[in-house]
């Protein structure tokens, strides 16, 4: 069998052992950033009495803040709530899977559907950058599955640490690499002036919001951050 | 746990089937596209906000302004975080000898 292909059917293929070893290089750096973030949640876990419980949010909700705020709403408010909260902050996915709904058109429906598992901010990122650099929907799929699958075991293996490790990290301060993680995935939107309109539009509403109920802030900073880069596309076009 | 992961994967999955059919246009495209940024900023501010309380508030925000230049130049996430981490360490050492 050769490097570059896996069966002669492109549709079933999973792609290029080139291809999703490309994948999996490009998500290392940004798991290796992303490891205190899932060390902090896995202490939260900890923290909540019942590890293992907390732990299954890894795969089955696999985002950071979405499983953060439903571990902390628990707490605080209840199942309802905590579930609420937990949907809320995750259906900015919506935004995302629609986003590499377009891009994934050519591809097959099964890894349509198991793709989607594992999409979430980085793999987002970056199968977009990738997608812009190379239309080949084979190396497309071979990439995302690479970069996803090891985000996947490099989040959950980390979160376990973090419930078993949990008490020893509560003199570490942690939660400073949230929003710098984060910011790495945006970074280069900022060269853009379409995007830099959309970034402050959305930051400002999300700062005037932050207040509000359990992810709904979130929801209105993504609308406005649309609105504007609609408006600003619009603009352009006229 | 099980109930936001399966609303998690129906957010997910929703748009795949449902777009399977229909493709959207360039300006659509471009719309969802930056409503993603949009989140990801969204996310940015509210994670900020619960770091910066107290007297991590200044080491915070200076931490955040420096990893914005650098994320504006292209920074890697690495990068970011040791010079934003470190910026965050030795402000929260200079605020408390203050």
């Amino acid at each position: 069998m050769s490097a570059t292909t896996v069966i002669s059917q492109p549709n079933v293929a999973i792609g290029s052992s080139a291809a999703v070893r490309r994948g999996v290089l490009a998500m290392l750096p940004l798991l290796t950033g992303y490891v205190p973030f899932a060390l902090v949640i896995g202490s939260a876990c900890a923290d909540h009495g019942a590890p293992l419980a907390g732990w299954t949010g890894s795969l089955l909700i696999f985002g950071g803040s979405a499983h953060l705020a439903a571990i902390r709403t628990l707490d605080s408010a209840g199942v309802a709530a905590a579930i609420f909260s937990g949907l809320l902050i995750n259906a900015r996915l919506v935004v995302y899977s629609a986003s590499l709904a377009r891009r994934w058109a050519g591809q097959p429906r099964w890894f349509r559907i198991a793709a989607a598992g594992l999409i979430i901010d980085p793999t987002w990122a970056a199968a977009e950058q990738h997608a812009d650099r190379c239309p080949d929907p084979q190396e497309q799929r071979g990439y995302f599955l690479g970069a996803g699958l090891t985000l996947a075991a490099g989040w959950s293996g980390a979160i376990a640490l973090g419930a078993l490790i949990g008490p020893r990290l509560n003199g570490l301060d942690l939660q400073i690499v949230v929003p710098l993680c984060l910011l790495a995935l945006v970074g280069s939107a900022l060269r853009d002036a379409g995007s830099r309109r959309v970034i402050v539009v959305a930051a400002v509403v999300a700062l005037l919001t932050v207040h509000w109920p359990a992810g709904t802030g979130l929801l209105m900073a993504i609308g406005a951050g649309a609105i504007a880069g609609l408006m600003h596309d619009r603009r352009r076009s006229s | 746990m099980l109930a936001v992961g399966a609303g998690s994967f129906v957010f997910r999955v929703g748009p795949q089937l449902l777009f399977q059919r229909s493709s959207l246009s360039e300006r659509a495209d471009r719309v969802i596209r930056q409503a993603g940024i949009a989140a990801i900023t969204a996310l940015i501010v509210v994670s900020t906000k619960s770091t910066a309380t107290g007297s991590a508030t200044v080491p915070t925000l200076a931490a955040l302004v420096a990893a914005i230049a650098l994320a504006a130049h292209g920074a890697s996430m690495i990068r970011l975080l040791f010079v934003g981490g470190g910026i965050y360490a030795a402000s929260v050492i200079a605020v408390s000898l203050i």
